[in-house]
């Protein structure tokens, strides 16, 4: 039998109602039937401390026992504590009195308010005592304390959260908060996410014990000194890990199916519910299987939610404790969840942040570039702009000087001296017009404007260029559906320049540029011109090839060389094809522009 | 002998051509603008070959060309021009040569008999 010394001794206002009681001023003890009525004992001591007149209010009063017993043999009244002595004596100096006391009864540990007042109408012979239970109190209190101390945690959590972005963190202080002693206090966690289209839940991350004895080490290592959160996110940040365990390994090569038909996961998916999986009974396959492979007896499931979006579900168990999981549990954890899904969320839509300021910041700098480039291009064209109107203006009294020297010195022969003069006249010309010819080049590349085009405005544009001048009717042509909004990267003039001296030369072989037939078609990432002859003509593109080499029909080879340069420059080629299989058309073909999607 | 016509505004070059054609052994004829070329052409049914400058006051040479393509196609036309970039001018197609002036006449020349021979 052990009392501890407790608080300090007050005096009581009889006027008043105490823990449930009214004593009135006769003595007269009346008892309060409200919520906040505690179980308790009336008796009244003499001066050799012998209880008497033993009453008990509430059945639950120290759990049932028999109170007389427990007062006269089992010393509930810890009479060796001075604080009840000096109560006890109060009232029997006429002060009413209360001392607050623990006592261990039977090795059970009881929690007690002493009210001592003297007995009205008697000759101080005897006081009245007045014992309450307030083991309910205690137990309410330390309840209190563990749920203030959970919600620390989640505070600790969600303060945890907003100092970071990454998504992996966020899941381990998620896990952390979970398993966490003075947390949740659940022995392992799991997180899965949802895939975009929620179909698969993917494993991320897990920790807890797989085993006891596992179970042992790392409680072992936690227990040396109690840690805060963000103390433990401290410590594993800084060497060991939690999540290097079999749990981790196993959850992380999860991948389970949501689409079938029932099972927990469906239902916490599309209910968005919190559910205690405590047996086999209406789960898939898949969960069933999900759940051997976990171990797992009874498993808390509460989906990861965000604004209305499904990210996840997280799951926990106590295998090692075997403790149930309380509804009271399960509600922690789901209110738990809501905010961590909030910080998932947060750090997904910060992650994909990120990304468009990436791609904006490159877009940045490629318009930045492409500025550059039009400031250096346009200065370029300023100045071979001015030198080819210099160009121009020299070419012609060139033309003169030089044709002169050379036509004079055709006739030098016999005159060395003049032969001498009119030979560096001719050959200082034909120096000069080389230099006018490297300015020309120049001022070509620099008028180069390319851009993106649709391929069949282009070939459309040409021939109609092409009927103009020829004075004829125009081909048979025709467009796929799929390569109608076709496009291509090229300039402009370049691409009618290519286009027009093959189809003028396709022509000069069909007998007519009217008697071509043209088709446009996508395929393999290539828009393809087919070039054929309007009557069967099996091998077109084989007698245009074999004139251009021989040189027959009419075909210039230097103009199909200058044609084939172009296609070649942005990325296209000419060669035999077909858009039916029995065919050999000629074939030009463009790389297409890919569609950023 | 072939009859050609010599189209520049600029005399020394009139004077250069035709002298190094009569050389050559051609029957030459020049005009300094692009609507006595027209004028020329109606009037000499006989002429075999022009050499046509493009870049004139009054009419330039490809508006002269469009002009000799619409009457006719069968006279050989040669656009000789100090400009490189009327290359890309979709009616200098219809002419059967491009050449920029050179102070070496010999290309001009070669092509005058390619187009003459045939």
């Amino acid at each position: 039998m052990t009392s501890d010394r407790t608080e300090n001794i007050v005096e009581i206002d009889t006027d008043k109602p105490a823990f449930g009681f009214m004593v009135d001023l006769t003595g007269e003890l009346k008892q309060d039937t409200s919520e906040t009525a505690r179980p308790a004992a009336f008796f009244t001591l003499d001066r050799n401390y012998s209880a008497g007149r033993i009453s008990r209010y509430g059945s639950l009063f120290c759990e049932g026992n028999c109170i007389k017993s427990l007062l006269n043999n089992d010393g509930l009244l810890p009479l060796d504590n001075p604080d009840v002595k000096c109560a006890i004596e109060s009232a029997f100096n006429d002060i009413p009195s209360l001392v607050r006391f623990r006592q261990t009864v039977n090795e059970m540990a009881y929690y007690f308010d002493l009210y001592c007042f003297p007995e009205i109408d008697r000759e101080n012979s005897s006081i009245g005592c007045f014992l309450v239970d307030r083991c309910r109190d205690v137990e309410a209190a330390i309840s209190l304390q563990r749920k203030i101390e959970r919600l620390d945690i989640i505070n600790q959590a969600v303060r945890a959260f907003s100092e970071t972005t990454n998504l992996n963190e966020i899941l381990r202080i998620i896990l952390l908060a979970v398993t966490s002693g003075p947390g949740l206090g659940f022995n392992r966690g799991f997180i899965f996410l949802s895939d975009e289209s929620c179909t698969y839940l993917h494993g991320c991350l897990a920790t807890g014990p797989s085993s006891p004895a596992e179970a042992g080490e790392i409680w072992e290592n936690l227990s040396e000194k109690p840690l805060s959160l963000a103390e433990i996110l401290r410590f594993y940040r800084s060497g060991e890990s939690p999540f290097d365990t079999y749990v981790n390994q196993l959850v992380t090569s999860l991948k389970i199916p949501l689409a079938e038909n029932s099972g927990f996961l469906k239902r916490c998916y599309e209910k968005r519910q919190a559910l205690v999986i405590d047996s086999d009974l209406n789960l898939n396959e898949h969960e069933i299987s999900l759940k051997r492979k976990l171990g797992a007896e009874s498993l808390a499931v509460v989906p990861l939610v965000s604004r209305d979006s499904w990210l996840g579900v997280i799951m926990a168990d106590n295998l090692i404790t075997n403790k149930p999981i309380s509804s009271s549990d399960l509600q922690l954890l789901e209110i738990f969840a809501r905010y961590a899904s909030d910080a998932i969320d947060n750090t997904q839509l910060y992650a994909r942040l990120q990304r468009e300021i990436a791609k904006l910041k490159e877009a940045n700098e490629e318009i930045i570039k492409t500025r550059e480039n039009l400031i250096r291009s346009e200065k370029l064209t300023g100045i071979s702009k001015m030198a080819l109107v210099v160009a121009h203006e020299i070419r012609n009294p060139l033309t003169v000087i030089g044709g002169h020297a050379n036509a004079r010195l055709r006739k030098m022969e016999g005159d060395p001296e003049n032969e001498r003069i009119y030979g560096i006249i001719s050959k200082q010309a034909a120096r000069i017009e080389n230099t006018l010819n490297r300015f020309s080049s120049i001022v070509s590349l620099s008028e180069k404007k390319d851009g993106e085009f649709n391929i069949g405005e282009l070939v459309l544009e040409t021939l109609k260029t092409l009927v103009s001048v020829k004075s004829e009717k125009m081909p048979r042509f025709n467009i796929d559906d799929e390569a109608k909004g076709s496009r291509i990267f090229i300039d402009q003039g370049l691409f009618h320049k290519a286009m027009m001296i093959i189809f003028r030369e396709a022509s000069v072989l069909a007998g007519g540029l009217s008697r071509l037939r043209l088709e446009i078609k996508e395929q393999h990432n290539t828009a393809v011109i087919y070039v054929g002859r309007d009557e069967a003509n099996e091998k077109f593109a084989h007698s245009f090839f074999d004139a251009m080499r021989a040189g027959q029909s009419g075909i210039r080879s230097q103009e199909i060389s200058v044609a084939l340069e172009i296609l070649k420059h942005y990325g296209g080629d000419m060669g035999i094809g077909s858009p039916e299989m029995s065919r050999g058309w000629l074939a030009v073909e463009f790389p297409l522009i890919k569609e950023e999607k | 002998m072939k009859n050609i016509l010599i189209v520049d505004d600029e005399e020394d070059i009139r004077n250069l051509y035709e002298s190094e054609f009569e050389i050559e052994g051609y029957n030459t004829h020049s005009v300094s603008s692009g609507s006595e070329a027209l004028e020329f052409i109606k009037k000499n049914s006989n002429l075999d070959l022009v050499i046509l400058d493009i870049k004139m006051d009054d009419l330039d040479g490809l508006e002269v060309l469009e002009n000799i393509r619409t009457e006719t196609n069968k006279v050989p036309v040669i656009l000789n021009s100090a400009y490189s970039t009327y290359k890309n001018n979709f009616t200098s197609w219809l002419a059967d040569a491009y050449l920029v002036k050179s102070s070496n006449l010999s290309e001009l020349k070669d092509k005058v008999q390619e187009l003459l021979s045939v």
